[in-house]
């Protein structure tokens, strides 16, 4: 029992960043609990069930976002498999933490916003199954990532599609319900034999790129290696150290290719039913250009921890090292955008909707670049360890970035404004990033991974 | 060049709470070989990162060739050549490439060299590092470093996946860098009998502080473990000067010294009326005993 | 001149408690009052062996100085080391017995341990000379 008991703790509250949120997260549920309580302010209810609600998503966000990988890391070691039903352990650990943590926004949205708690464990307790799978997947092949993340959109896809079948309605039906969560239970036992089973247990190569392991590809890897030119330049031979010549390229193409196929096939579907929000396609157009941008901004936290090794090899700054590490996101961000653009093009062409205002488009054009630099120097940022300060700008920055994004899909009108905040703040973030980076201490930068062990 | 390659005044460095280390002053002068021996967390990797630049000292300085260690200017980089403890290779790349951006790196590179090593070491450089074994992926970071022939060579744990055979060809080739009288070098290891064969000086840390800077030779002369044969029982408060360590039990007894000069065994025998045994010391016991 | 010896003729440990150099020095002292090293013999260069013997070129440096300076070797510009000739290799009789003290001090010491006196010690140590010499 302890080694479940120990697993969940660990899945949920390791790393003093999830404490601090956690913390955060429920001093604002608590407080919101209790205005609502006390019946201050009636006028302003809703919004304070808001905040609320927002305080729960605090909570929770952290050990949805780190749990898979720290699950990866847990039952990485060779010493898991020594432990009598050591992996078994660490599985149903992982299950009660989503089990709990779905009871707990149950409980929470529940208090706050009177849902109907049943219904919002079940959905959420299929929705986190759904995502701790799908990520965990990933990380030991990442393919699976090409289709797991656009499946994130594929309930509201189908909504969209099929509105005549009232897929919403069948599900949240006390049959719809227990059938979630028999699948929900489901997928568990099956991840959970697969683990068991499972004889690769090293995430080899997970310190390279970020993303999966591409160790396991490398036998296939031509196509990222350079074709052996003897002699290199001394830009170029920083550009490859720094990247770890991994090809980023590729997995935008990819990526983009797949999911903008995806939403393409989707509009086709949707093109005679009546659309009672915006055009859809302007949502998957956004939406492409956003998950795309995404993926450079993250990669500049890799960057980061691996820009040590060319300090003295490299004979570089501390400031050159950011421009550079600058430069290599930026350029991938415009890559990632210009890829989303193609994609766009087809996209809208099959839609039979009218196109939008100019300024809307302009808007969204501009939503991948923003968001993605976002990303960028957020992640060049957060260079000092776990400190209360940077968590709060990354948790402040992770929410305006949904907020732009929901905003856009939405088609809202508090858009523009979010994204004009957005760019200032990056600008701010890369204000500190810089100066953060011209002291920065590569002690501190430690692995990924590193918070998460056994003992 | 007059500069030392490494002066370090007061060096301390402290993360949150922790001290990791303190009050580090040493002074290293061109050509000599330093081994730098201590227990796990003792401090040696976090000095070899403060010394090159990683990470500022939070109190004190580090100077390297007389400049400043966190801001060090290019050039004085081109002149260093570091083994870190983690290797940091690519490993999407193979062995050939990653030695030839190296090389791009710096101005000066010794290709002959690499060859020469290469093949003693039996390098594979035509594999993916990915999938290379811990000992090659070691050999291969050696190589890195040695390639631009630099002037200050720091190696934190070099050998530690090595087998006995590819530790001594390590061994011989710092021995054909020692002879040049130039160059100096920094290692850490645990594997103390390597360092009785290579270093000239050691430094022995504990606790984050140096407990001990000297010649080895000095060390081996100086720290003694003294066999005490009394015709009548010993004091009870006996205290031997500069003892790390002492036993008493009657009229005999045992102490490891420090400090200790030939001359003091006849000051020691006249004082005690005593037989004075006089032992010498592997370097793995002195470290032992200053462990004690 | 004299043949050089083979590079093998010392015996270094360098994980003993007696540093290097001062193996080095011993050996050969006692090598050329044996007369296994005889004067105008070339001792193998510094760097030989330092290769040789896997052990820091400084040390074995160092024991060459400081049996250059006690006249016991010589240096040729250009040429290895050689033994040097002319005065009696072998030193004094306080400098020869100050070469065993330490051996001494520690037979005094087992036989203080073992109860044994200075007569039958002295006998014992006379008769085995004796039988040395043959």
């Amino acid at each position: 029992m302890k080694g479940i008991a120990g697993t969940i703790l660990r899945l949920l509250y390791v790393s003093r960043m999830q404490r601090w949120l956690a913390g955060f997260g429920l001093a604002v549920m608590l407080s919101a609990l209790g205005a609502l309580t006390l019946g201050w302010h009636q006028a302003t209810h809703s919004l304070i069930a808001l905040a609320g609600a927002v305080g729960v998503v605090i909570v929770v966000i952290a050990p949805i976002v780190a749990g898979p990988i720290l699950f990866a890391s847990l039952a990485a070691p060779r010493t898991t498999a020594l432990i009598p039903h050591g992996r078994m352990k660490l599985v149903l650990g992982a299950a009660c933490t989503q089990l709990l943590l779905a009871m707990f926004i149950a409980a929470g949205l529940g208090a706050m916003k009177d849902a109907p708690v049943h219904t919002v464990f079940a959905i959420a307790f299929g929705a986190l199954t759904f995502f701790f799978l799908g990520f965990s997947l990933s990380m030991y092949y990442w393919p699976a990532l090409l289709v797991w993340l656009p499946l994130l959109w594929l309930p509201r896809m189908l909504a969209f599609a099929f509105p005549q079948l009232h897929l919403g309605a069948r599900l949240v039906s006390p049959r719809g319900l227990l059938a979630l969560l028999a699948a929900s239970v489901l997928a568990w036992v099956v991840y959970g034999i697969h683990i068991m089973k499972s004889r690769r247990g090293t995430l080899r190569g997970w310190n390279t790129v970020g993303l999966g392991s591409i160790a396991a590809n490398s036998s296939r890897s031509g196509a990222s290696i350079p074709p052996t030119p003897r002699t290199y330049t001394a830009r170029d031979a920083l550009r490859i150290l720094l990247t770890g010549n991994a090809n980023i390229r590729r997995v935008i193409v990819r990526f983009v290719l797949f999911l903008g196929a995806v939403f393409i096939g989707l509009t086709l579907i949707t093109a005679d039913a009546p659309q009672p929000g915006g055009n859809p396609a302007f949502v998957f157009a956004s939406t492409l250009g956003f998950m795309a941008a995404l993926i450079p901004g993250v990669w500049s936290g890799v960057l980061g921890r691996r820009a040590r090794r060319l300090w003295l090899t490299a004979g570089a700054g501390r400031a050159e090292l950011f421009a550079a590490i600058e430069g290599q996101c930026w350029r991938l961000i415009f890559f990632a955008f210009g890829m989303a653009l193609l994609m766009d093009v087809p996209l809208v062409a099959v839609s039979n909707h009218s196109a939008p205002a100019l300024n809307t488009l302009v808007a969204m054009a501009t939503l991948p670049l923003s968001c993605g630099s976002a990303v960028l120097y957020a992640g060049l940022l957060y260079v000092r360890g776990n400190r209360f300060v940077d968590i709060l700008i990354i948790g402040a920055n992770t929410l305006l970035l949904m907020a732009v994004e929901l905003s856009a899909a939405v088609n809202s009108h508090a858009f523009p404004a979010l994204l004009g905040s957005q760019i200032i703040l990056v600008a701010l973030l890369r204000q500190v990033a810089r100066g953060r980076w011209n002291h920065i201490d590569w002690l501190m930068l430690r692995p990924p991974l590193a918070a998460a062990r056994m003992t | 060049m007059t500069e030392s390659p490494i002066s370090t005044h007061a060096l301390g460095k402290t993360i949150g709470r922790k001290t990791i280390l303190r009050n580090v002053s040493v002074e290293v002068s061109a050509g000599m070989v330093v081994g730098i021996i201590g227990k796990n967390g003792a401090g040696k990797t976090t000095l070899m990162d403060v010394l090159l630049g990683f990470s500022p000292a939070s109190t004190g300085n580090a100077r390297v060739f007389g400049h400043d260690s966190f801001t060090l200017p290019a050039a004085i980089k081109g002149r260093i050549g570091f083994v870190p403890q983690q290797d940091e290779l690519v490993n999407l790349l193979t062995g050939r490439q990653q030695l030839s951006l190296t090389a791009a790196l710096h101005g000066r590179w010794n290709q002959e060299l690499i060859e020469r090593l290469r093949s003693a070491w039996e390098v594979p450089l035509d594999q993916i590092i990915g999938r290379l074994s811990g000992g090659e992926r070691q050999k291969l970071s050696i190589l890195m470093a040695l390639g631009h022939e630099p002037d200050l060579l720091l190696l934190d744990e070099p050998v530690a996946s090595l087998d006995p055979i590819a530790r001594r060809q390590f061994l011989q080739e710092m021995i054909q860098i020692a002879a040049g009288q130039s160059r100096t070098v920094l290692f850490s290891t645990h594997i103390v009998s390597d360092l009785e064969r290579i270093a000239d000086q050691i430094w022995i840390m504990r606790d984050g502080a140096i407990a001990w800077a000297g010649a080895l030779d000095q060390l081996k002369e100086s720290v003694v473990r003294l066999t005490i044969a009394a015709r009548e029982p010993l004091p009870e408060g006996l205290k031997l000067p500069g003892a790390i360590s002492q036993r008493v039990a009657g009229s005999k007894a045992s102490a490891v010294v420090t400090d200790w000069r030939d001359a003091d065994a006849t000051r020691l025998r006249r004082e005690l009326d005593a037989d004075i045994g006089v032992e010498s010391l592997s370097l793995e016991d002195i470290f032992v005993e200053f462990h004690a | 001149m004299g043949n050089p010896p083979t590079l093998r003729i010392f015996t270094l440990q360098p994980s003993s408690g007696v540093p290097i150099y001062r193996q080095l020095i011993q050996q050969v002292r006692r090598m050329v009052a044996s007369g296994q090293l005889t004067a105008g013999m070339e001792l193998p260069s510094v760097r030989d062996i330092a290769t040789e013997y896997t052990v820091n070129p400084t040390t074995i440096s160092k024991a060459y100085s400081l049996l250059e300076s006690e006249g016991l070797l010589q240096r040729n510009r250009g040429k290895p080391m050689t033994i040097s000739a002319g005065r009696h290799a072998s030193g004094s009789l306080t400098q020869r017995l100050k070469q065993i003290e330490s051996q001494a001090d520690a037979l005094v010491l087992a036989a203080r341990q073992l109860e044994l006196d200075a007569a039958d010690l002295c006998q014992f140590i006379t008769r085995k000379m004796e039988r040395n010499r043959d």
